[in-house]
């Protein structure tokens, strides 16, 4: 496994961690539009990744 | 051409990552937050955003105080925005739609990224003017009134069904 891949992983690992921390902290504050956008960003951001990730041949 | 957009679905999830962050600053963290603590015998009690989002819906908080206690309120304001918040506040104490007693009424100013707290104390045995019998309940709402902001809390006062009962003790031979 390319080092690269593993670097990777890291920072999606901490994004995710980073926005469960502010889901946890601040989703109570969020507006319903902004709860809105939030799970349409959510599902496009893994969307993506997923994509990418196929297109790297995983 | 697949060359340079090699990274293209990366770049989304990043700009899509980028916007949940951004959301979660300006719609979350920034504003104006209040958040109310009551504390009723020995039980703290904490009623937040998610819970006053929910008097849309017709759920209103509930706090619990046995008759003849007292419960201390607690009113938090953080001021999470670049300039101070001024506002009125006016606590009053309603049942049946007729208003029992005005609280307080203050004008509460809070510094940019501040904390302002206002401080009350509830004596239900100012409010039940009769002597609730064991069992029974008594319901009231204690309404707190921001500039435009209004927020209900029910303050439901019970007697304890379980407390003891005082028996008289009669000597040998019955009362004199």
């Amino acid at each position: 496994m390319k080092l690269e891949y593993v670097l990777y992983g890291f920072g999606i690992l901490f994004c995710v961690a980073g926005v469960a921390y502010l889901a946890a902290e601040y989703v109570k504050y969020l507006s319903d539009i902004g709860k809105i956008v939030s799970l349409l960003l959510t599902v496009g951001l893994f969307a993506f990744l997923g994509k990418y990730f196929e297109r790297l041949g995983w | 051409m697949a060359v340079k957009y090699k990274n293209l679905y990366l770049y989304l999830a990043l700009a899509c990552f980028l916007g949940i962050i951004l959301i979660f600053i300006f719609d979350g963290y920034m504003g104006i937050h209040d958040t109310l603590f009551v504390t009723a015998r020995e039980y703290p009690q904490k009623i937040e955003a998610d819970q006053w989002a929910q008097a849309k819906n017709g759920y209103i908080p509930t706090v619990n105080i046995e008759w003849g206690g007292k419960a201390a309120f607690r009113y938090e304001i953080d001021n999470h925005w670049f300039s101070s918040y001024g506002a009125d506040v006016g606590v009053s104490v309603w049942q049946n739609q007729v208003k029992v007693a005005d609280v307080l009424s203050k004008t509460i100013t809070v510094k940019a990224f501040g904390k302002g707290q206002l401080d009350w104390v509830l004596d239900t045995g100012e409010f039940v003017s009769v002597n609730l019998s064991t069992g029974m309940t008594s319901d009231f709402t204690v309404v707190i009134k921001r500039g435009d902001i209004e927020r209900k809390v029910i303050v439901y006062v019970y007697t304890d069904a379980n407390q003891p009962k005082l028996i008289p003790i009669v000597p040998p031979g019955g009362l004199p």
